[in-house]
């Protein structure tokens, strides 16, 4: 019966200052536009699910996304998850208030790992993911934080662990060495860390193709975060949906 | 039908749901949305809307020393249409799993209970439920909105670790979710109560026409003295 479920295809925005932005590896960040004009054009188009994340909330330890998603939804009705800056329930909540369905946290969970425990038990598992950004570094990958500046203590394998024993409901994971690059994706990165999770997995960093997307699910992967080859027109949600279906991946349709 | 006045929802807001996405819905579909809080827990509205996201104890707790609590009560009393979504579905139930300590409003009979995946690892369903899935809708007794199952049916956003497994009895209609092994109660609407366990405010055109036919639900037939 699994079979009936669809993967979903996820287009994720970062922004900064107000704008969406893209960079390379993380870095070398460019304006690219207006984020609601982005999310509208991205709930068009079918995506499943809108990923929305502040790149530099948590350097400068602010919470600005609130005034985004309420424009974002006032007629868009897609689900949205929330992340950058998240320290505190009372952070979490003005996401959630907003309209936020889920909120992700990375760098003060590599911080305070109970503060996703704290979360979960507040707002209920389903709404809490961690998010993770991971780099290839000294023959391991690696946990980094603050949108890929700062390298973590721990490796992917020993945080999985710990972010699932606090009792996150999802886990976002993406690559930097690919992020932004549209080169193609690390397959061996998702498969190491499908066996692993034990709750739902988006994966993402250097989508460049629907085979690549395909590529994802084939590992189960539930879901496949795309920014970049969105922004740039290099795909298109509608069209990378339809190129699923006929290689008779099940997509929702929209 | 008449509708010599403009339906008000009430969207009950304890501070811990997403109320704006909600209201944006039912105005979406056009309907007069008024927030209910412990300030203005009794303005008077014709439907009221029981969101939710969290936890089923927080939720309970918070209800249990709030006048909406009371509020939702005397609406059901009445006979007055309610609309619970997803947590806001759980809490219409007597209990939950995931807090047994606490109590639900008790609207309808049964428990609440964690959702588990048996499937092998490659193709599992992880627990929580997040995404869509497929709602298959059913025909109740009523036969209301019969002719209408198959628009019903299809994806819907599921965001959740805990669901009714039990089958309600003389439902008007039902709806059904298959998760790994099991299958649970996706929606139903029985009289006056309506429970939807996934988000039609985050699905898309279709989650819309959803909660435009519960409303036409309400309207047409069991509350037509409330509308005129």
């Amino acid at each position: 019966m699994h079979s009936q479920i669809p993967h979903r295809l996820i287009s994720k925005i970062e922004v900064k200052n107000g704008y969406v932005v893209k960079g390379l590896m993380m870095e070398g960040v460019q304006r690219i536009g207006d984020p609601i004009a982005y999310a509208k054009n991205y709930y068009n188009e079918g995506s499943d699910e809108l990923i929305l994340l502040d790149t530099v909330a948590s350097l400068y330890q602010r919470v600005e996304l609130p005034a985004i998603i309420s424009g974002i939804l006032k007629d868009t009705f897609l689900p949205i998850c929330a992340g950058g800056g998240i320290r505190s329930v009372d952070d979490a909540e003005l996401l959630f208030r907003a309209g936020a369905d889920k909120v992700c946290i990375n760098t003060s969970a590599v911080q305070h790992p109970e503060v996703l425990a704290e979360l979960v038990t507040r707002f209920g598992s389903q709404s809490i993911v961690s998010q993770i950004d991971v780099k290839f570094y000294h023959d391991q990958y690696r946990v980094f934080t603050n949108s890929g500046r700062d390298l973590s203590k721990y490796n992917l394998l020993e945080w999985l662990t710990i972010v699932q024993e606090q009792g996150v409901g999802e886990v976002l994971l993406t690559s930097i060495d690919k992020d932004g690059m549209s080169k193609g994706v690390d397959l061996n990165l998702a498969k190491l860390a499908r066996v692993e999770c034990d709750v739902p997995l988006i994966f993402g960093g250097g989508v460049s193709s629907s085979s690549d997307i395909a590529a994802i699910y084939d590992i189960n992967c539930d879901g496949c975060a795309v920014a970049s080859a969105f922004h740039f027109g290099d795909l298109k949600i509608d069209e990378v949906k339809n190129d699923l279906v006929t290689k008779n991946i099940l997509m929702r349709a929209s | 039908m008449k509708k010599s006045k403009k339906v008000v929802v009430g969207i009950i807001d304890l501070g811990i749901s997403n109320i704006t996405s909600v209201a944006n819905a039912f105005q979406k579909i056009g309907f007069l949305c008024k927030f209910l809080n412990e300030d203005n827990y009794n303005v008077e509205v014709d439907v009221i809307i029981l969101p939710g996201v969290g936890n089923f104890g927080y939720l309970a707790s918070q209800l249990k020393v709030s006048k909406l609590k009371h509020r939702i009560l005397k609406h059901h009393r009445e006979q007055r249409p309610i609309i619970g979504i997803c947590l806001g579905m759980q809490i219409l139930f007597d209990t939950s799993d995931e807090c047994s300590s606490s109590n639900g409003l008790g609207l309808i009979s049964g428990t609440v209970k964690k959702l588990s995946s048996n499937d092998s690892l490659l193709t599992k369903r992880s627990v929580p439920n997040i995404g869509y899935n497929i709602v298959n809708a059913i025909a109740g007794e009523s036969g209301i909105l019969n002719s209408k199952l198959d628009k019903l049916s299809g994806y819907y956003y599921f965001l959740h670790s805990y669901a009714v497994f039990d089958r309600q009895t003389d439902v008007d209609l039902e709806g059904v979710t298959q998760f790994s092994d099991k299958s649970f109660v996706s929606f139903f609407l029985k009289k006056n109560l309506c429970g939807i366990q996934f988000h039609p405010e985050r699905s898309g055109e279709k989650g819309l026409y959803f909660l435009e036919q519960v409303m036409e639900y309400f309207l047409k037939n069991n509350f037509e003295n409330d509308f005129n």
